[in-house]
């Protein structure tokens, strides 16, 4: 062998006589084969699974790409308070709780320690929309 | 004019894999299991693969004059020659570089070099479980170097002195142990 791609070569001719050999099995001697090695519905079985679980992976990531489409275009809207990182949202909504303008309902959810980004985000939009902080994360 | 359609669209690729006949499913399987040969691969994820790369937005597409066992099978030949790449970068050092025999002796007479091309370090590490495999075989062995090598049956045959019998037995011997051995995840 001379040099890699030769070996290459004779890997594949290696597979395909393996592959012209299946293509020569009739059905019935296929299915001979695969009932030596088990169950035959079952074998079917799992190679429709199979399938179907790369249609479904496929769907998956589609809609994971989409969201992030959309949460990349919607994030040029958003206010600058709301894309900065989340130790910063968490301590501007701390300093907030302690304002005597935050709504008193409000403070105690502000001040839980194990608030997601989501929380956060939440805390935040209800404040902006109340107009108590501008889209700059400042108070008013 | 609309222009003629020259690939299955997603939808289209996903019915025409729903109905494939239980054969079909089965062939599929059993080919996945040899073109995974020397890849890492398992048969089932190199099948599972190739229907996934297909339904990508930017992925191979199957055309529509082409039956979609044959296009899958061609996948899964392009994507375990991909993988290929992959796995030798993984492997421990001098794994496939110390076999012997009538396989190596045909396959590659010549020395590898310390940076081996990736083909050849796959290939000799299959090449070390075929030795084992069918070192006491010698009809077998005739067999794969045939494969290899491109020789008639005729040829193959006359090598090992087997009748058309012999010759179709030894041939499924070494597909069915080829199948056993390497059409899991465990094996090279």
């Amino acid at each position: 062998m001379s040099d890699s791609k030769d070996a290459r070569q004779k890997l594949d001719r290696l597979v395909d006589a393996l592959i012209r050999d299946v293509d020569a099995l009739s059905d019935e001697e296929l299915t001979e084969e695969v009932a030596a090695d088990g169950d035959v519905e079952k074998a079917i079985n799992q190679v429709k699974d199979l399938v179907e679980s790369a249609i479904a992976e496929s769907g998956r990531r589609r809609l994971t790409r989409a969201r992030r489409a959309y949460e990349a275009v919607t994030a040029k809207d958003r206010p600058k308070v709301m894309q900065l990182p989340l130790s910063r949202k968490k301590a501007l909504v701390t300093k907030f709780a302690d304002s005597s303008r935050f709504p008193e309902k409000l403070t105690l959810a502000a001040r839980n320690a194990d608030n997601t980004e989501a929380d956060v985000d939440g805390l935040l939009q209800d404040l902006l929309e109340l107009g108590i902080v501008d889209d700059e994360g400042n108070l008013r | 004019v609309t222009p003629k359609k020259t690939v299955l669209d997603g939808p289209e690729f996903i019915a025409a894999l729903r109905a494939l006949s239980p054969t079909d499913r089965l062939r599929l399987r059993k080919k996945a299991k040899y073109r995974a040969l020397g890849s890492g691969m398992e048969g089932d994820d190199l099948l599972h693969e190739a229907v996934l790369r297909t339904l990508e937005e930017d992925g191979r597409k199957c055309p529509t004059d082409v039956a979609l066992p044959i296009y899958l099978d061609n996948a899964m030949r392009s994507i375990a020659d991909g993988e290929r790449a992959k796995y030798k970068r993984e492997l421990p050092d001098g794994v496939g570089q110390g076999q012997d025999g009538p396989l190596a002796t045909a396959l590659d007479p010549a020395p590898s070099p310390a940076d081996a091309a990736l083909a050849r370090i796959v290939l000799a590490e299959v090449l070390d479980s075929l030795q084992q495999s069918f070192g006491d075989d010698p009809q077998a062995l005739a067999v794969i170097i045939g494969d290899i090598e491109e020789w008639s049956a005729d040829d193959v045959k006359d090598m090992e002195g087997m009748d058309d019998k012999q010759y179709a037995a030894a041939r499924k011997r070494v597909r069915r142990a080829i199948e056993r051995k390497f059409g899991t995840r465990e094996n090279p």
